[in-house]
């Protein structure tokens, strides 16, 4: 009786294929499911991480959604302040499952999230996605207004991505009781006050996690037959926890969940492929090298070993040598400037020697 | 005799004419003018003290404007720029894509008016103005202003402008690029000149009468828009 295991590959085995591989570059971790056609549309959306993957995605010329655009003039920097050109649309960071969910059922009018505008020194933010104005806005109604905008162009981003790159990050949030609405952050850590009587702590399961990911991947499919979608679970252990264990514990408990829900999803859906992002960060072969001395933030070697891995799977012709953002095209106003400014240029000089005719 | 080095593009015509209607009033001022065109009055460069170009179009020009002279020299009691990209025109593009925070919904894109200052400020920052400025600190420690752009004398005809001139929101489009404009001119060290209030339409608009080409929208503007500008600067400048 010849054992099952004899003619396995390497990468069945821990000695062949994680202590004998290079942890930058570990061989067969990944094998995409997907066909990777260059000029596919990536959407980009989850915890801190996701932020790492959408830049990468971007300076490696893949075609990254971005449907709410830095307005003209803004640096780089600025644009990064105020939530521009981070993720595929502002909506900042989207930690759980539920609050993914939430945010594309309310795209649709099915979900009304409460207590949504939160205060802090006279100004006013949205508390789903707090961070994308650094200064808050003048009025409630305006953080409403800008809102309703923003979830036309989240539509957008959903009607339009041919891949759904979404890294799961957590499993703890805090929750408004009446409603369920899901904040990222807690009340009070950038805006807002925490109402024991209206907010709760609470650490999402694995069914809970496994219905909300369904739940999106059909709706996302309603609006755009032919998405398919790529997880990821961050390494980016927890900052903190508000549960009772210790934040060793709480992380690895979270990741587990997040992981195994991943992989249930991928071993059951044609359409989800799993990208081990989580695996190449915290391999034993590589110690904590990919970690910065804090044990939390991602070197940027680490992030590059994941997408090397990633676009290792791209094959030879890799990615396009123009990006493309999808989203719509600037108004007319911008072929006025052009007009205007290309006029300018002409009529510079003549206008400049006018005055010093002698 | 108070010496002023006047530094432009082609801005600088209206600039160069108000002088002309104004110099016998100013018994006591001499101005020479340094005028190229925009794009090539980015190729100034520090060398032994003064401001020379790298760019023989441009040192052509500038010898013309200057009556001969090859280099800007750190002696001057004061450095007036005109133009040079510093303008509120940013502004008046980016409002008629984006609306700020006080603007009534409609199909243009919401943006917060912290935001919108700060594309303004970017913009402005990336101008051959402020680099010309930075390049003058290294020289001199006279006083260096700015006179900006002026703005185009076409509002009205823009259906957007028009319509947020109804409303009244160009005032605070203008106030916030005002304050964008002013934060740069303290991070800077300069004066910043913005546009007289006689010569405007509107907040966002120059009246007609100082067009260039009268009944155009040419963002050029005659002599009596020098003129005016002039009375203000030196007011106040360099002092």
């Amino acid at each position: 009786m010849t054992s099952p295991y004899i003619d396995l590959p390497g990468r069945a085995f821990w000695r062949s294929g994680v202590v004998d591989q290079p942890p930058d570059a570990v061989q067969g971790l990944y094998q995409r499911k997907f066909r990777f056609d260059p000029a596919l549309r990536f959407a980009t959306a989850g915890s801190c991480f996701a932020q790492h993957l959408a830049r990468n995605l971007r300076e490696r010329g893949l075609n990254l959604v971005d449907e709410e655009p830095a307005p003209s003039g803004l640096s780089a920097a600025s644009a990064s302040d105020f939530g521009y050109g981070i993720l595929s649309a502002r909506y900042g960071n989207i930690y759980t499952a539920r609050q993914l969910r939430q945010l594309i059922q309310e795209t649709r009018g099915e979900f009304q999230p409460a207590d949504i505008v939160w205060e802090k020194n006279g100004r006013y933010y949205d508390a789903l996605r707090p961070a994308v104005e650094p200064n808050g806005l003048s009025r409630p109604e305006a953080v409403l207004d800008h809102r309703a905008y923003h979830l036309g162009r989240v539509r957008k981003v959903f009607q339009n991505a041919d891949i759904f790159v979404f890294t799961l990050g957590l499993t703890e949030a805090w929750v408004h009781r009446p409603t369920g609405t899901v904040y990222p952050t807690a009340p009070g850590t950038i805006a807002g006050v925490v109402d024991p009587l209206v907010h709760e702590f609470h650490n999402f399961t694995f069914q809970e996690i496994y219905d909300d990911l369904t739940n999106f991947f059909e709706l996302c499919r309603e609006e755009n037959p032919g998405i398919s979608f790529l997880l990821t679970v961050s390494p980016v252990p927890l900052t903190a926890t508000a549960g009772s264990e210790h934040v060793l514990s709480a992380t690895m408990y979270s990741k587990s969940v997040l992981r195994a829900v991943a992989g249930q999803l991928y071993h059951e859906r044609g359409d989800v492929d799993y990208m081990p992002s989580y695996e190449v960060i915290t391999n034993p072969r590589a110690g904590a090298s990919f970690y910065e001395d804090n044990l939390r933030s991602i070197r940027a070697t680490g992030v590059d070993a994941v997408m090397n891995m990633f676009f290792g799977q791209l094959g030879e012709t890799g990615a396009q040598a123009e990006p493309r953002v999808a989203g719509e095209r600037e108004p007319a106003a911008d072929n006025i400037r052009e007009r205007e400014r290309v006029l300018e240029e002409v009529q510079c000089e003549e206008a400049l020697l006018e005055a010093f005719a002698p | 005799m108070i010496n002023l080095c006047v530094l432009g593009d082609s801005h600088l015509n209206a600039i160069k004419g108000g002088w002309d209607l104004l110099e016998n009033e100013y018994p006591d001022l001499e101005l020479t003018f340094f005028g190229a065109g925009r794009k090539n009055m980015q190729f100034l460069e520090v060398s032994n003290g003064c401001l020379i170009s790298s760019d023989p179009h441009c040192a052509n020009r500038m010898r013309r404007t200057s009556n001969g002279l090859d280099r800007i020299a750190d002696d001057y009691d004061g450095y007036l720029l005109c133009g040079l990209e510093f303008g509120l025109h940013a502004a008046v593009y980016l409002c008629m894509t984006h609306r700020i925070e006080s603007d009534e919904p409609d199909d243009r894109v919401p943006v917060s008016d912290p935001c919108f200052a700060r594309a303004i400020e970017d913009e402005l920052r990336g101008t051959i103005s402020v680099s010309t400025v930075r390049k003058l600190h290294q020289i001199t420690d006279a006083p260096v202003a700015v006179v900006p752009y002026p703005l185009r004398c076409r509002s009205e005809t823009i259906p957007v402008l028009k319509r947020i001139r109804e409303t009244g929101t160009d005032q605070k489009v203008r106030d916030l690029a005002d304050s964008a404009a002013t934060r740069l001119s303290e991070e800077y060290g300069f004066r910043l000149f913005l546009q007289p209030q006689d010569t405007l339409s509107s907040p966002l608009g120059t009246n007609s009468i100082y067009s260039r080409i009268p009944g155009s929208n040419d963002g050029h503007m005659n002599a009596s828009y020098g003129r005016e500008v002039l009375k203000v600067v030196f007011g106040q400048f360099p002092s």
